[in-house]
């Protein structure tokens, strides 16, 4: 391949270098952006505008449409069942995405410092991903029952009293952590692990010699150059548990959770407008979550995007 | 890295891949445009249910068994699960002009079906062509298909709230008469019982599904026993909810746990199995789960449900046929629709023996109904039936029972008092009666 | 690109010498192994239950074995016969994002990479943004949006949102920026035009990404359930995650066949991830999402 760049761009410099400036490219670009691009405005873009749109009303999923104003907004700003449900999502990712990072690399940490069966874990640790929500709902939820199932029947064979996971409140909530880092993990072990084998061993062995012990090298090199993996994936998970929605609701059958502790805002979102059919009132909630994940997003990029320009090991 | 060789492969594969995709998707528009193949003299019907475990098996032989015996049928069945999901999707299907020929329809569903011109009228003339006059069913279902003064819907039973009660256990607390459970009516009777069960056998005593609907069921049942009126009027504006008979209601539902007879915080299914592998003595329930307890080989009974305070009530619904409107639909489909509603109400007997009372009066009051225990054992209870109040957020599955259920459980669970529950409940109610009707 | 499996023996830290931290090493074995089987427990379990007579599933204290091992919950679950539908339709409907998504995403991302057009800045803006929308929070516009194509309730109402993928471009267009322009500018003095450049050249040599969009957008669009579950109301199309969930509340109390219908809904994609680790796994780390 080096041979034949070598020759290729001896070839080049001798005649005229045909540059991408082609006055045919512009033409072309819209030929190969073209598809993507239609789909993106059309299932993208357009909803989040027809969504605002739609906000302005008070519009029935299967009726009529009056105009409202900014009615619909007034109401979110003072249904205390929004805001219940805003806060459930903020709650489920706090809990959540210190685990699904902290506990994805410190598995990677381990697992990469072992030569065998990194198969055996990488399958373990992984193979839930691969599992749609519902077979992972399905399996938690007949492990969580009273009882018969298999947790609290292990907890009263040790003497523990049984927990009621689904049902309390608070206790439901973390129920649903547990099954989403357990069915998830994995996503974040694998790109941690791959961050971890891109670091050269002659940085371990050349710190070793100068008498570093295991600790200040994980201090010193390894922390440090995972640093701007570590960002991505914490950004990844807040945004991506902010759209939490599948597990919670599946594992509640549907309910809003006990005393309405796990209803998070796209399960509100998805109530009111399919089974009270008020999509008018869902699209203003709809646009403000959505301005809130987009901030969130911001931020967090912004914080990786400084972090990663620190990856520079000092000696 | 592989140069050309890797990409003539290259080639090769993904041209497989993409044309192996394009055949799969010209499979799936062929299958989606041409649909069945099927023609003839048959008439098609669509018909959409929500029956699954038991129920749903059931149905299906019955419509297997309607197929074999009529040669001009053709039903196509499409289940779909039950609760909001069902109804949001059958809504959408009326509204979006490609509804089923016929749909199994809660009755407490009706108001927000019917006002919204939603469904076929099914006018006098159209019934009695197929035998299915109004004064041929039980009174309060067939009333229970009417909007606005026209009927809408056809019954095919009435599924009141029962207790099961395991017969064995209740033997060795002397709680049997006859090989029938002795009344338990009054106020404390079932308590009192579940704590003699308690005592005898260490089995504890009574259990529902706490976390969904049932919490609900019971509470309107003991609230109309009270005398309640009707919580919600004016098709879901006003609210008439009597406080007084709403926490003494409550009051009786915490005391299963502050008696320290009750289950535990359970599922639905969860407290199926709870009853079926003998760990309570009774249940309460809907009467749908009768064969799944035969199937266990459980000794049980059934019975209506105790009156514990004024009057006898008990919650319950029917599950009714409509015909969705549906512009495109040609009359003989109309007819071949009617002609199917009524063959499955003639199929009422193998229905009750899921459970169910059936509401066509021939079968009700046939002798072969009246022999199947314990299925007509609580035929009684269909002379003081309740159902759910009437409005666009309220009825089987809907919104109300499930808020409702949230809002009473913390109160079974004795985590909460009935005041700050019937707090919740209410602050629901008025939220959802001043919200714009979407219907 | 290094490969995860063969730099395994490469990485981690070093112990220094005459440390004598032998119990180390054991150590990590010991929690790693313990971890790997509480992590197994759930799969374990419902493959347990399902082989288990359904009377059996709700005694307590729990067993691994029940009286007998027996398949009847399996041969009822596939003889209701809408799990082997669940099958074709998840599999058609995958099929066709994935092969969209890879066709439209690479394309799209070979342009931004190679070419100036008008509308370019602008362009990677909204790709950017397109990272960011929650699609739950647009299921209502979307299917409002079906509803007027008369798309609810078909494969295209499936397929189509599922098309653009703005992550995927950002994963191409990063393996094309890394590939040097010599190759393309010879092809170009060769008189090739750019679609027969992108075709010949580029798509080959991105084999690697390719594959790694590819799984990662045949998992996504595998297990996705919201969207398919807003969308369809006709049993004949319901994607293996919509009918497992309306398996979950309509059974009795038969656990046993709840989990076999389980095990049958998680098999396929399973079964292709044992046998394809090293690549799957290869691909998530190819996809330079780790920085």
């Amino acid at each position: 391949m080096a041979t034949a760049a070598e020759s290729l761009s001896r070839a080049a410099s001798r005649t005229r270098t045909r540059s991408a400036r082609d006055p045919r490219s512009g033409r072309l670009a819209l030929v190969f952006t073209g598809p993507f691009f239609v789909l993106f405005v059309a299932f993208l873009f357009w909803p989040v505008v027809s969504a605002l749109w739609t906000s302005f009303f008070d519009d029935s999923l299967v009726g009529s449409a009056t105009w409202a104003g900014l009615d619909n907004y007034r109401e979110l700003v003072e249904d205390p069942n929004f805001w219940a449900a805003m806060w459930h999502t903020a709650l489920f990712t706090i809990l959540s995405v210190p685990p699904l990072v902290l506990l994805a690399l410190g598995l990677a940490l381990l697992v990469s410092r072992v030569t065998r069966m990194q198969w055996l874990f990488r399958l373990a640790f992984f193979a839930p991903y691969v599992l749609p929500v519902s077979v992972v709902v399905l399996i938690w939820n007949w492990m969580y029952q009273p009882g018969f199932g298999l947790i609290n029947s292990y907890l009263t064979s040790l003497g523990f009293a049984e927990v009621n996971w689904l049902g309390q409140p608070g206790v439901a909530m973390v129920s649903a952590v547990i099954v989403t880092v357990w069915w998830t993990l994995g996503f974040n072990f694998v790109l941690f692990l791959a961050g971890l084998q891109e670091i050269p061993r002659e940085l371990y062995e050349a710190a070793a010699t100068d008498g570093a012990k295991p600790g200040q090298q994980l201090r010193r090199i390894t922390l440090p150059l995972l640093s701007s993996t570590t960002l991505l994936v914490t950004t990844l998970q807040i945004i991506h548990s902010l759209k939490i929605f599948d597990q919670i609701y599946l594992l509640q059958l549907g309910t809003p959770g006990p005393e309405n502790s796990t209803r998070v805002a796209i399960q509100y979102i998805y109530e009111a407008g399919f089974t009270q059919y008020r999509i008018g009132y869902a699209s203003a909630m709809s646009f403000v979550f959505f301005l809130v994940i987009i901030a969130v997003a911001l931020i967090s990029m912004r914080l990786v995007r400084r972090a990663g320009t620190k990856t520079v090991v000092s000696p | 890295m592989q140069g050309e060789r890797g990409a003539r492969r290259g080639l090769t594969r993904r041209e497989a891949l993409v044309g192996g995709a394009a055949l799969g998707a010209a499979a799936a528009l062929g299958v989606t445009v041409t649909g069945s193949p099927f023609g003839g003299a048959t008439q098609t019907v669509t018909f959409w249910h929500l029956f699954g475990g038991g129920d749903g098996e059931r149905l299906t032989g019955i419509l297997a068994d309607i197929d074999a015996e009529h040669a001009d049928s053709d039903v196509r069945e499409l289940i779909l699960p039950w609760g909001n999901p069902y109804y949001t999707k059958l809504a959408l299907a009326a509204v979006g002009g490609s509804p089923p020929d016929v749909a199994v329809v809660h009755a407490t569903r009706l108001p927000s079906f019917a006002p919204a011109g939603l469904l076929e009228e099914l006018t006098p003339e159209l019934l009695a062509r197929h035998g299915l006059e109004g004064d041929r069913f039980l009174e309060q279902p067939w009333k229970s298909g009417q909007s606005g003064g026209k009927q809408y819907a056809i019954p095919l039973d009435t599924h009141p709230f029962v207790l099961y009660y395991n017969t064995e256990l209740c033997e060795k607390a002397g709680l049997m008469e006859g090989g029938k459970l002795k009344p338990l009516d009054g106020e404390t009777a079932l308590l009192d019982a579940c704590e003699a069960v308690k005592q005898e056998t260490g089995v504890s005593g009574l259990v529902f599904e706490t976390r969904g609907v049932t919490p609900w069921r019971i509470f309107l049942t003991l609230y109309t026993q009270l005398g309640g009126p009707p919580i919600i009027a004016a098709g879901g504006e006003r609210i008439d909810l009597d406080d007084d008979a709403a926490i003494r209601a409550l009051e009786w539902l915490a005391e299963p746990n502050k008696r320290g007879v009750a289950a535990p915080d359970v599922d639905y299914q969860g407290s199926v199995a709870f009853f079926g592998n003998q760990s309570a003595a009774f249940a309460l329930n809907g009467e749908w789960e009768v064969t799944t307890y035969q199937a266990l080989d459980l000794p049980f009974g059934m019975r209506t449900v105790p009156t514990f305070f004024d009057e006898p009530a008990t919650q319950a619904d029917s599950h009714t046929f409509v015909i969705p409107r549906d512009p495109d639909r040609s009359p003989e489909r109309l007819e071949a629709a009617m002609a199917f509603i009524s063959r499955l109400v003639g199929k009422g007997l193998n229905w009750a023996e899921g459970g169910h009372v059936p509401a066509f009066r021939e079968v009700f009051e046939s002798e072969e109904y009246r022999k199947l225990s314990p299925q007509s054992d609580y035929a009684s209870a269909v002379e003081n039936l309740v159902f759910d109040p009437l409005a666009w957020y309220s009825g089987s599955g809907s919104n109300l029972e499930t808020n409702a259920g949230a809002a009473f459980k913390p109160v079974v669970a004795g985590t909460q008092s009935p005041r700050q529950g019937l707090a919740t409940f209410r602050e629901y109610l008025d939220r959802m009666s001043t919200t714009r009707k979407p219907v | 690109m290094t490969t995860i499996v063969a730099r395994r023996a490469a990485s981690g830290l070093v112990e220094g010498p005459g440390r004598g931290r032998g119990w180390v090493r054991p150590l990590i074995y010991a929690v790693l192994v313990t971890l790997s089987l509480i992590w197994i427990v759930p799969i374990l379990w419902a493959v347990a239950t399902s082989l288990k007579p359904d009377a059996e599933t709700t005694i307590a204290p729990v067993s691994w074995r029940g009286s007998t091992a027996t398949l009847d919950a399996y041969r009822v679950a596939l003889e209701q016969g809408n799990i082997l539908k669940w099958y074709f339709n998840s599999l058609v409907t995958a099929s066709v994002i994935t092969a969209g998504t890879v066709v439209t995403a690479s394309m799209a991302a070979f342009a931004f990479s190679r070419m100036r057009f008008q509308g370019r800045g602008l362009m990677q803006w909204m790709l950017l943004a397109g990272l960011i929308v929650p699609f739950q929070a647009l299921i209502v516009p979307l299917f409002m949006q079906m509803k007027a194509f008369g798309l609810a309730d078909s494969y295209w109402g499936i397929i189509l949102p599922q098309l653009a993928s703005p992550i995927a471009v950002l994963v191409y267009k990063r393996a094309f920026d890394a590939v040097p322009r010599e190759l393309e500018e010879s092809a170009l003095v060769d008189g090739a035009s750019m679609w027969r450049v992108y075709r010949l050249i580029w798509m080959p040599l991105s084999r690697a990404t390719t594959a790694a969009v590819a799984i990662f957008t045949f998992v996504i669009a595998w297990n996705n359930f919201f969207w398919p579950f807003v969308v369809t109301s006709a049993g004949t199309l319901f994607t293996i995650p919509v009918g497992l969930a309306t398996v979950q509340t309509s059974y009795g109390a038969l656990y046993a066949q709840q989990m076999a219908l389980a095990v049958l809904g998680a098999l396929p994609l399973l079964i292709a991830f044992v046998l394809f680790q090293r690549q799957i796994v290869q691909g998530i780390a190819n996809t330079g999402l780790k920085g």
